[in-house]
């Protein structure tokens, strides 16, 4: 209950982090009651009301060129582009937090080794690197998670890594390095534990990340294939009607920017609870 | 100074030499190379022609040995030629990379200066009912995908700029300055939004801290015009954070020139890797990938020189 009355607290002195949260509930319905809210199925075709004007019944968003209902397909494109925002996110936080751990905890070779792999890895612009490795694998919703996991892990690494040397500093890591707890042990109760602050914002700050990336593979071809609806995907296929049908390129837009304001705005709150030197007003 | 900056730029090289087998292992880990890909209109390709193009085009050495051949090569200044056009990719890249760079530059220029801008502005009004908006500004300017920014940009100039700004293609090779820049402006742009929005939040944080400081406040109490002491006390010593800042934003702007070079149908270097990965053109994607990472290995050091001309204390031996 104490519990509960703190999150409460946290919200109501912090309106950017209300605000994410809030959006973020609208998210998470419009992903678990998807089917229940669209008005049709997201490949239900019309074929005698292609290319409808938005803004009338019966479909508000109109219709694109096969006559889908282009709000029931927002609607579907929420579940697929969350699932990869979510998964490659979560992807890139184990495997950095893994090798960030390593490398920072055991340091001397091993730490050489992971440190010159992600400098590496980090040499590349993002998007550049996870087209090539969806190229590698083959387009689709599979890969393009992969692919986005493994284009930001090497960001979590040095997060984690230069977090883990920082925890190390304090002496309850040395005390228990001294009454003989094993490494793992230390690691996992007393280092990693107390990095999760940092890796928490870094997590929503990734989600974003994640959507943005996702929808610039699935504009360019490469992430999710038709005709599964993904934001990105149906703004690629809007490209074609730019002159006939432009409102086509503005909705999917308009959610995409929804969804990656929403975890930007969490990122910011989260970050905002956690370092109060970051508080505007107080 | 001349000796760290000798040895950054010694240490380039071995980042370079992972770079170049990254970019030489990877476009050969896509499924179907470029021999079957260029066989594949001929209805019979029999083993032994497939072999002899492979033979051709070098494709039919370890390895190993081909990393040699490229590196060598490099000394040379010879970056390979295209398996498809048989083009050498120096030339071609540089021809590329300078309609690319036009985007670059306006999308830097462009973002540095309204973002420090705004930013300034966003420190004065700092703690104040205008502060929000700069905050909204700051996260719309991240949360919106780039290639849509470029699609509504390109909508709002075919329909109501109807011929100020091109929103296909390049400017021709022999066209004036101001009409490549014109060519270039409305993807510059695109990018540049992102920029400012990130450059501006960093720029009032920074500034907010420096005007916090005892001398900023001397130079009020002397009697300085706000003007004066906002420019030139506050701004120079805020910048040290923002430089380092541009500097990773180069990183996206190099990421980004695929979106809205797509977008424009503007044939950058963003489109020359695109097309080098869907006809497995290996040596035209590897030299992209390698002076991509070479240029921003470069910037991050331009980046690291320039804070000891902003910051005068800083010296580097």
């Amino acid at each position: 209950m104490t519990r509960l009355r703190t999150v409460a607290r946290i919200l109501w002195t912090n309106p950017v982090l209300l605000v994410g949260s809030a959006m973020l509930l609208l998210l998470v319905v419009l992903v678990v009651f998807g089917p229940a809210l669209a008005p049709y199925r997201y490949s239900t075709m019309h074929p005698t009301a292609t290319f409808a004007p938005p803004f009338q019944a019966p479909h508000y968003l109109g219709t694109d060129e096969f006559g889908r209902d282009v709000l029931s397909r927002v609607v579907y494109g929420a579940r697929f582009s969350l699932l990869i925002a979510m998964m490659s996110a979560l992807l890139a936080i184990t495997l950095g937090t893994v090798f960030g751990a390593l490398a920072g905890y055991f340091g001397g070779w091993l730490n050489a080794i992971i440190m010159r792999v992600t400098d590496l890895l980090l040499a590349f612009p993002a998007l550049l690197l996870a087209i090539v490795v969806v190229a590698i694998a083959g387009p689709g919703l599979t890969n393009a998670t992969l692919a986005i996991g493994i284009v930001y892990a090497p960001r979590v690494v040095r997060i984690v890594r230069s977090a883990v040397l920082q925890v190390m500093q304090n002496d309850y890591v040395n005390a228990a390095m001294a009454l003989g707890a094993r490494d793992g042990r230390v690691i996992w109760l007393h280092v990693l534990r107390n990095t999760l602050p940092t890796l928490g914002t870094y997590t929503s700050i990734l989600f974003a990340y994640g959507l943005l990336t996702e929808a610039a593979l699935s504009f360019l071809g490469l992430g999710v294939q038709p005709p599964i609806p993904s934001w990105g995907g149906m703004l690629r296929s809007a490209r074609s009607f730019l002159e006939l049908s432009p409102m086509l390129s503005v909705f999917p837009g308009v959610a995409i920017m929804f969804a990656v304001l929403t975890f930007n705005l969490i990122a910011d709150g989260l970050a905002e609870v956690l370092d109060p030197r970051l508080r505007s007003k107080t | 100074m001349l000796t760290f900056t000798v040895r950054r730029l010694l240490a380039i090289i071995p980042l370079m030499l992972g770079v170049i087998l990254i970019t030489m292992l990877l476009p050969r880990l896509i499924p179907g190379d470029v021999v079957t890909i260029m066989l594949g209109s001929e209805s019979v390709v029999s083993p032994q022609r497939a072999d002899e193009m492979r033979r051709l085009l070098g494709l039919d050495r370890s390895i190993p040995q081909q990393y040699w051949d490229y590196l060598t090569g490099l000394v040379r200044g010879d970056m390979g030629r295209s398996l498809r056009t048989g083009q050498p990719v120096g030339p071609l890249i540089v021809d590329r990379f300078m309609l690319s760079f036009y985007i670059s530059m306006l999308a830097i220029v462009l973002g540095t200066v309204g973002g420090v801008t705004l930013g300034v502005i966003a420190a004065r009004y700092r703690r104040t009912r205008a502060d929000l908006f700069f905050r909204i500004f700051n996260l719309i300017g991240l949360s919106v995908p780039r290639f849509w920014v470029a699609t509504l940009l390109l909508l709002a100039a075919t329909f109501y700029l109807a011929g100020t700004f091109p929103t296909v293609g390049a400017a021709r090779a022999d066209a004036s300055f101001l009409e490549r820049m014109r060519y270039a402006f409305l993807p510059g742009l695109t990018l540049a939004i992102p920029v400012a929005a990130v450059l501006a939040r960093i720029t009032q944080t920074a500034m907010a801290e420096v005007l916090a400081q005892d001398y900023v406040r001397v130079a009020h109490a002397k009697g300085l015009a706000r003007r004066v002491v906002f420019v030139k006390h506050a701004l120079r010593n805020a910048l040290i954070p923002v430089v380092t800042e541009v500097g990773l934003q180069t990183g996206f702007i190099f990421g980004g020139i695929v979106e809205v070079e797509v977008v424009f149908s503007y044939p950058g270097v963003g489109q020359l890797a695109l097309n080098a990965i869907s006809q497995r053109d290996y040596p035209v994607l590897q030299g992209v990938l390698l002076v991509i990472t070479v240029l921003f290995a470069l910037i991050n050091l331009i980046v690291d020189l320039s804070y000891a001309w902003l910051d005068p204390r800083i010296r580097y031996e």
